[in-house]
């Protein structure tokens, strides 16, 4: 499906250093980071991120001996004003869609996007689109 | 070990915090069972902490 976006997940100890190799091994690739978390739990971390060059990432960091995935997530633009999230959650909430994770950031152009990680993508999809609300494919988010 | 979500490698790191001893073991997800959310790796975890636990009898 093209509105869905490839996102890069990938296991972590919980050690100084990991986001340094992680960085250091993209940076040398020459791949963009858009937008990047760290869902923290104890000894171990899931970093996800979302960048321009999905496929290269994911062959770098595999050859590095990272534990890396590939997961289905959705890039919902709003403006970059007051109350603009409302309109993504809201219209995701009263659709009984759950939100498991999300992220955003901004663009150049006054933008903001937030990355969602739901339940029932496609359903999502439709519902924001419906609502008026921009989805993003990963062609549009590499060329940012 | 009889655990499919995790490799066959594993490490023991065996300690002491004052008259306890402490055993920590490391595994490693495989590929096709890691997942980007946290939940299930947190299961994942308590399947091998429960699986040491009965082969142990702790």
């Amino acid at each position: 499906m093209e509105k869905v976006i490839r996102q890069i997940s990938l296991f972590a100890e919980n050690k100084p250093g990991k986001l340094a190799t992680v960085a250091r091994v993209l940076g040398e690739a020459k791949v963009n980071i858009r937008a990047l978390t760290i869902a923290e739990a104890g000894d171990f971390g899931v970093i996800r991120m979302v960048v321009d060059d999905t496929q290269k990432a994911y062959e770098v960091l595999s050859e590095k001996g990272f534990t890396v995935s590939v997961t289905g997530v959705i890039g919902a633009e709003i403006r970059d004003v007051p109350g603009e999230l409302y309109k993504i959650a809201g219209v995701l909430g009263d659709n009984d869609v759950n939100i498991d994770y999300a992220y955003s950031f901004l663009t150049p152009h006054e933008k903001a996007i937030l990355i969602i990680r739901v339940d029932d993508t496609e359903r999502a999809v439709e519902l924001l689109e419906k609502n008026g609300i921009k989805v993003v494919t990963e062609d549009e988010i590499s060329r940012i | 070990m009889q655990t499919p979500e995790v490799g066959e490698h594993f490490q023991i790191i065996l300690d002491r915090r004052g008259f306890l001893d402490e055993i920590a073991v490391m595994v490693e997800v495989k590929k096709e069972y890691f997942s980007d959310r946290v939940l299930d790796l947190m299961n994942i975890k308590e399947k091998v902490e429960e699986a040491l636990r009965n082969a142990l009898n702790f």
